[in-house]
């Protein structure tokens, strides 16, 4: 879910390939624009409060890495 | 104590304190000894695969402590760097390649996506690469078995250091040179101004292709002191990038608006130790004063200092900001000019404008670009010469900037000129529209551009990213807006954005935002 929107509503190239450790900075699939839109969905398609501190690297840096995060605020209380 | 030449500092610090680091990077250093010898190492390898005094090297790469080595090796060879954007679409890529005539590449393994397209039309050498590219590279290990001792290279400061390739408005970016002289002169600005010391450990936020970079690697090296590369990824996100300060100890910054706003916003300032951070300088756009006056609330034993000055001629002016300024929402000055350099300013015509008349800003001064490489039909209209003594006239660049001084010397930046436009017959300030809006405190960010309309005149249009969405209403904005600017310049139309297109530099990218508006009719 999270690779087809970055790839439909960010890139606007659903065949964009993204792996999943890949630096999504680094390799500019994602831009700071693209950063705020990506964390803009997160917080309504997953029900979740991304806080400033929250949104690093290690936490957004790779596909891998936002699942994990996502996946870790989902099961704790927010 | 140095040479005149850029590079000189960094032999004299391998002399004088070997193990102090000339580079920081994530954690890892470089010390002014290991730089010395790698530096060294690659303008051997350089000359002996064929550079001569005078080549073009482009370094296309993330940063990364080889960068420094390829900066300062290219120029200990006799040679000028190039930086060229490591997020550059090939085809701008392989053009710079060929309007600089350029053979010898600086780059990593980590650019083979990139480096791989030009095997075929590119057959100079690529250095640092040890994958397959199809092209002829030079691995860092090879680099390392040629000669640790500085080349004998004969060139002088007039000597072009690094030509910067910035857009242009044909559609090809131009590059702008840059000589030794004009290099330490911005350099020696910046480490004087900042009073630089070799326990400052300056962060180098901006990318090499942008000149805020010169004054992270040059006026640091000039005092012996570290300069910090922040990886991109962390200057992506405005919570990694403040915690790298604090990880780092960041003393001294030189950024753009965008950077210190995200800070403010998005940076969690209040969960980082940034007690190491003693000076911040911007420049590159104004900064609305509401903003600048937050961060120096949170910030209040920081000194902050507004630079201005275009890419051709860094550092032309600046201001210290007060260090409790009262709150204010004037546009923040550009302050007076900088040592060695000297403002004309001129009315359309081209005579010298009275004080309290605005006109365009005109620059001489010690950091001035020599020209654009290879273009001489900018050259030609880009400067400004005026008759001085003997057979060399005075020359300023015309900035187009459209200034106002002040009884009291003070500049303050009004817009660009080629910002001015016609609305109904009206002359109007984009900038100055922008900075109404900016100042309505809901108003996080604004953008104004000036479309065509059916008419044949000019329709100005608004981009506004409001603070948090609670309070987004763009009634009220427009409220403001016809409460202090005449009728013809208030905007048809106001469009909200959750983030700005950027260009690679952190500015607002106005050109991608009027296509986003024209094309969709929203954003």
């Amino acid at each position: 879910m999270l690779r087809t929107f970055i790839q439909e509503e960010i890139l606007n190239d659903p065949n964009f390939p993204i792996e999943a450790d890949e630096d999504l900075l680094l390799s500019e699939t994602l831009n700071s624009l693209s950063v705020t839109l990506l964390i803009v969905h997160l917080e309504a398609a997953c029900n979740v409060q991304v806080p400033p501190e929250d949104v690093i690297v290690e936490n957004f840096g790779t596909l891998k890495r936002i699942e994990h995060y996502i996946k870790r605020r989902t099961g704790s209380s927010n | 104590m140095f040479d005149f030449l850029i590079h000189s500092p960094i032999a004299h610090f391998a002399r004088e304190m070997p193990e102090h680091a000339a580079l920081g990077f994530s954690g890892a250093e470089l010390s002014y000894s290991e730089l010395d010898v790698t530096s060294n190492q690659l303008a051997n390898a350089l000359i002996a695969l064929g550079l001569k005094p005078g080549g073009r090297v482009g370094i296309f790469m993330h940063k990364s402590l080889e960068l420094g080595t390829a900066i300062y090796g290219v120029l200990k060879a006799g040679g000028i760097f190039v930086p060229i954007d490591p997020f550059s679409p090939v085809a701008r890529l392989q053009f710079i390649i060929e309007d600089c005539g350029i053979e010898h590449i600086v780059s990593a393994d980590a650019m083979s996506r990139s480096l791989s397209p030009l095997a075929g039309t590119f057959t100079g050498q690529v250095y640092g690469v040890g994958v397959d590219v199809g092209l002829n590279t030079v691995t860092w290990e090879q680099v390392a078995t040629y000669s640790h001792e500085l080349p004998d290279v004969w060139i002088i400061d007039q000597d072009l250091a690094y030509i910067m390739y910035t857009s242009g408005s044909t559609g090809h970016p131009k590059g702008m040179m840059h000589s030794h002289h004009g290099s330490i002169s911005y350099a020696r600005w910046g480490a004087q101004h900042v009073a630089l010391t070799s326990a400052d450990r300056i962060a180098s936020h901006a990318p090499l292709h942008f000149d805020l970079s010169i004054f992270d690697f040059f006026s640091t090296s000039q005092s012996g002191a570290t300069v910090v590369l922040v990886p991109e990824p962390v200057t992506k996100f405005a919570a990694s990038w403040t915690r790298y300060i604090e990880e780092e100890r960041i003393s001294v910054v030189f950024t753009v608006p965008f950077t210190l706003i995200e800070m403010l916003q998005r940076g969690a300032m209040d969960k980082c130790d940034l007690s190491s951070l003693r000076w911040v300088l911007f420049g590159g756009e104004p900064i609305a004063a509401k903003h600048l006056r937050a961060l120096m609330q949170k910030l209040p034993d920081v000194r902050f200092t507004n630079v201005y000055g275009p890419a051709e001629a860094p550092s032309c002016t600046c201001y210290d900001i007060p260090p409790f300024p009262e709150p204010f929402d004037e546009p923040v000055p550009i302050g007076t000019t900088s040592q060695n350099s000297d403002a004309l300013i001129v009315e359309e015509d081209g005579r010298e404008c009275e004080i309290g008349n605005e006109g365009e800003l005109c620059i001489r001064s010690s950091t001035l670009t020599k020209g654009y490489w290879n273009r001489p039909d900018l050259n030609e209209h880009a400067f400004l010469h005026r008759e001085s003594f003997g057979p060399f006239p005075d020359v300023y660049y015309r900035t187009g900037d459209i200034v106002l001084q002040h009884e009291d010397g003070q500049l303050r930046f009004l817009g660009r000129r080629d910002r001015m436009v016609k609305t109904r017959g009206h002359r109007v300030e984009l900038d100055e529209v922008e900075a109404v809006l900016n100042a309505y405190p809901d108003v996080s960010e604004a953008a104004t551009i000036a479309v065509p309309d059916a008419h044949g005149s000019k329709t100005i249009l608004a981009a506004i990213k409001f603070r948090d969405k609670a309070n987004s209403d763009e009634g009220s904005v427009l409220k403001h807006a016809r409460a202090i600017l005449p009728s013809y310049a208030v905007p048809q139309s106001l469009h909200t954005v959750t983030e700005f297109p950027r260009t690679s530099s952190g500015k607002i990218d106005r050109k991608e935002l009027a296509n986003k508006i024209v094309n969709t009719g929203d954003l």
